[in-house]
């Protein structure tokens, strides 16, 4: 019994591995790397009207932060294969260890951020908590 | 079981014509340059949920089974199989689809098994593949119990329900525009279930037809693909991973770290599990009613359009 629903497991994994393989060289995922007009562009396309008004990039290029212009918000936008998932959030929600950013989101993996770029975030997150306390 | 009810079992043959539909599909769009688009990561993800999914529904199989047969002999009329029976059968499992497949997307209990569905930014055959693991614990399966108790034979109603499941995969694509003008009135099919698909306002919470769209027509949840207004697929909230694990789990995670809060009523945290998503007792999410009516406040010219009745 176990025998065949294993030779079935594999034989549906080795067809998915085959599959992607294809989709993979016929349609080879842009190398997409967030810009300022990239992240602004996925800003008005899911609605939001606040500008961005700093933004950095994450090491590897493939997420970005941003605080929102006449907000106590953050954008967080991550590059993936060919689309982007964006989340706003509050500075309650990010949670940065040395270069090391975490939004909270269980989807959302944690991402490194270039040590003058961690710094800034530092800064950021501390003058937001002082607009919060005050 | 019916002596003339062919032993069929439809997921044996079914794995192999999804890819070899999705192998045409894949280089179809890429010789004809338009018509959809594939993400080697995304479809794997799809893939990969798909199996996953057969694995565990086959294990559930027989605890679902054994309901259908203890209903069936609770049936005063056991109905013979023909013609007449499997066209019934099958119109009837539509029927109850529907009402499933609503629930699934108007209760975070079903959505949260649901939600993997929906969860692929990109619309092609591989997200028909893209299916719950955990649809047995939504408890929707007593949806189509009535098909027993009704005197439909359990092995009638498991090749129905088969069958329904494999009419939907074909749908799942851009590269079919338009049907039929008879064939879209009355048929689901790729224009209205790209629509289902969409996380424009004006799509939310629309088209759950299975096979037959009148269904919606009825119950007045259809909205049909407009021109103006491109299907933009996946979820209000994307999600940023295409963790298999991740993908299955992450609702359930969101309702258990909901209903943990601090201080909330009960009342609140029962509906955390069953209100529809986005409801929330602070007023920081979204409903997908209130999300048309925020569209609305931004675009009252929108007013009275499909899907912004409201």
């Amino acid at each position: 019994m176990i025998s065949p629903l294993l030779i079935l497991f594999l034989s549906a994994m080795a067809a998915i591995f085959a599959l992607a393989l294809l989709v993979a060289w016929l349609y080879p995922a842009p190398n997409n790397q967030i810009t300022d007009e990239e992240l602004k562009q996925q800003l008005y396309a899911h609605g939001i009207t606040h500008e961005p008004e700093q933004i950095l990039q994450s090491v590897s290029t493939k997420e970005a932060i941003a605080t929102l212009g006449g907000t106590r918000q953050f954008a967080v936008l991550r590059a993936l294969g060919d689309r982007y998932a964006l989340r706003i959030v509050d500075r309650s929600q990010i949670t940065q260890t040395g270069a090391s950013v975490s939004i909270n989101d269980y989807t959302w993996p944690a991402f490194k951020l270039p040590a003058d770029n961690a710094e800034i975030l530092t800064k950021w997150l501390k003058s937001t908590k002082g607009d919060i306390n005050a | 079981m019916p002596e003339n009810l062919p032993d069929i079992d439809v997921s044996t043959w079914a794995g192999p014509l999804y890819i070899v539909l999705i192998l045409i599909e894949i280089i179809a769009i890429k010789l004809r340059g338009k018509g959809g688009q594939y993400e080697a990561k995304d479809a794997a993800a799809s893939m990969f949920m798909g199996a996953g999914s057969a694995m565990v529904n086959a294990a559930y199989g027989v605890i679902t089974a054994a309901i259908f047969i203890f209903a069936y002999n609770l049936a005063p009329l056991k109905l013979p199989f023909n013609l007449w029976t499997f066209l019934a059968a099958f119109i009837l499992w539509d029927f109850a689809y529907y009402w499933v497949h609503r629930y699934y997307h108007r209760s975070r209990w079903g959505w949260a098994a649901h939600v993997i569905h929906h969860s692929s930014q990109h619309y092609n055959l591989t997200t028909a593949l893209r299916q719950s693991w955990t649809g047995f614990w939504s408890g929707a399966f007593v949806l189509y119990i009535p098909l027993a108790l009704l005197g439909f034979h359990p092995a009638l109603i498991a090749l129905v329900g088969g069958l329904n499941l494999i009419y939907q995969f074909w749908f799942h694509t851009e590269f079919i525009d338009k049907c039929p003008k008879w064939f879209e009135a009355i048929m689901n099919t790729p224009s209205h279930h790209r629509v289902h698909h969409a996380k424009n306002p004006r799509y939310l919470d629309a088209n759950y037809a299975g096979v037959f769209i009148i269904w919606d027509k009825m119950f007045k949840t259809f909205v049909p693909e407009l021109k103006s207004d491109s299907p933009d697929y996946g979820l209000v909230n994307d999600l940023g991973t295409y963790n298999p694990l991740r993908i299955f789990s992450h609702e359930y995670v969101g309702v258990f770290k909901d209903l943990t809060q601090p201080d909330l009523r009960w009342s609140d945290r029962f509906k955390y599990i069953f209100a529809p998503p986005g409801w929330c007792h602070d007023g920081s999410r979204l409903s997908s009613q209130q999300i048309k009516q925020e569209y609305l406040q931004k675009h009252p010219e929108q007013q009275g359009t499909p899907g912004l009745n409201i």
